[in-house]
């Protein structure tokens, strides 16, 4: 043994190991749903496309699906025709007032997939990124506001994509947002 | 997800899995990771017959390290491959690990982490991540001959 480079590499480990982020309570953890996917089921290309992108109903202004470039702007993401052969799974992301979402970790299976995204309070955007996605982002889903000035529920904007079995990261891309925790990962099997 | 027994578990091991987890694959995408393997295992088939539900869970973040890697891989893979005119900013692509554990193989960083900072022998971690005692050898061995590689090049 070499005790020296064990030293070495014990002092190497331990610098990365307190490096560690404190573990989520296991409330933290999310409840989510595992849908099961089956031989049969179908099972997209490895290339995600992104196959379409709607609002639904009266969808705020702001809504929208815009591509991240490296300057900064934004530039509208290519829509291609929608995959008919699949009835997509829907998955409901709800950002919390609390900067927050409402799980840790969102599971859909394979496929075509629909993404409902609201806000229960304040501003917020869904960036998705993963494997064979070129990194998209949902537009602002921002509240309502009744008639007599009483913040609701926003409106749902929703996009239609074709994920590729990954692990993606979703957040809000609002500055400070992330790092406050409106960040979870999406498990695509 | 919720039994108490789970729960009790959980809270006693998420800080050394978590550790493990940055270990693996370093302190930005550790959280992920873990929680990832976490709920995969814990939501398995398998998880409530185990008898060794902290090799199970171990092994849950090992695995869930090694999909992370090869996704990484790939992904580095494409963005070589595509020279395009506007490149699309990646946020998850640098994760800050030292340059040395980078260079090792999740299995090889399982193997040192928990040699080194947990203090196990090959049989312990053996027992720990469910691989044969000569397979922590042989990762062993590798990992040290990297490691003093790299560090007497600094």
């Amino acid at each position: 043994m070499n005790t020296d480079l064990d030293d070495r590499i014990r002092v190497l480990v331990a610098q990365e190991l307190n490096r560690s982020p404190a573990p989520p309570t296991f409330a933290d953890l999310g409840d989510y749903h595992l849908v099961p996917t089956g031989p049969g089921e179908h099972r997209p290309s490895r290339r995600a496309v992104l196959v379409a992108f709607a609002v639904a109903g009266a969808v705020v202004a702001t809504a929208g699906v815009v591509a991240l470039t490296s300057d900064g702007s934004e530039t509208p993401v290519t829509i291609t025709p929608a995959d008919t052969t699949a009835a997509p799974y829907r998955l409901d992301i709800v950002s919390l007032p609390t900067l927050l979402l409402d799980a840790a970790v969102y599971e859909a299976p394979a496929g075509p997939i629909e993404i409902h995204y609201v806000s229960q309070g304040g501003t917020h955007t869904l960036a998705i990124t993963g494997p064979g996605l070129e990194p998209i982002e949902l537009g602002t889903a921002s509240i309502s506001t009744a008639p007599d000035g009483t913040p609701t529920v926003g409106d749902a904007v929703i996009a239609h994509l074709v994920l590729e079995p990954g692990t993606y990261a979703i957040y809000c891309t609002i500055p400070g947002h992330r790092d406050a925790g409106e960040r979870a990962t999406l498990i695509v099997r | 997800m919720n039994d108490p027994d789970d729960v009790a578990l959980y809270e006693d091991l998420a800080p050394a899995l978590i550790r493990f987890a940055t270990g693996l694959v370093g302190p930005s995408d550790a959280e992920d990771v873990f929680s990832t393997a976490v709920v995969h295992a814990m939501t398995s088939p398998g998880w409530r017959s185990s008898t060794r539900k902290r090799s199970f869970l171990y092994t849950a973040v090992l695995n869930e390290a090694r999909m992370f890697h090869r996704s990484r891989s790939r992904r580095r893979a494409r963005e070589t491959r595509a020279h395009v005119a506007v490149s699309i900013v990646q946020p998850e692509v640098h994760p800050e690990v030292p340059a040395a554990l980078d260079r090792l193989s999740p299995r090889q960083r399982a193997v040192v982490v928990l040699t080194y900072w947990d203090d196990l022998t090959p049989a312990g971690v053996a027992a720990r991540i469910g691989i044969s005692e000569g397979a922590v050898r042989r990762h062993l061995a590798r990992a040290r001959r990297t490691l003093r590689r790299l560090l007497d090049e600094h």
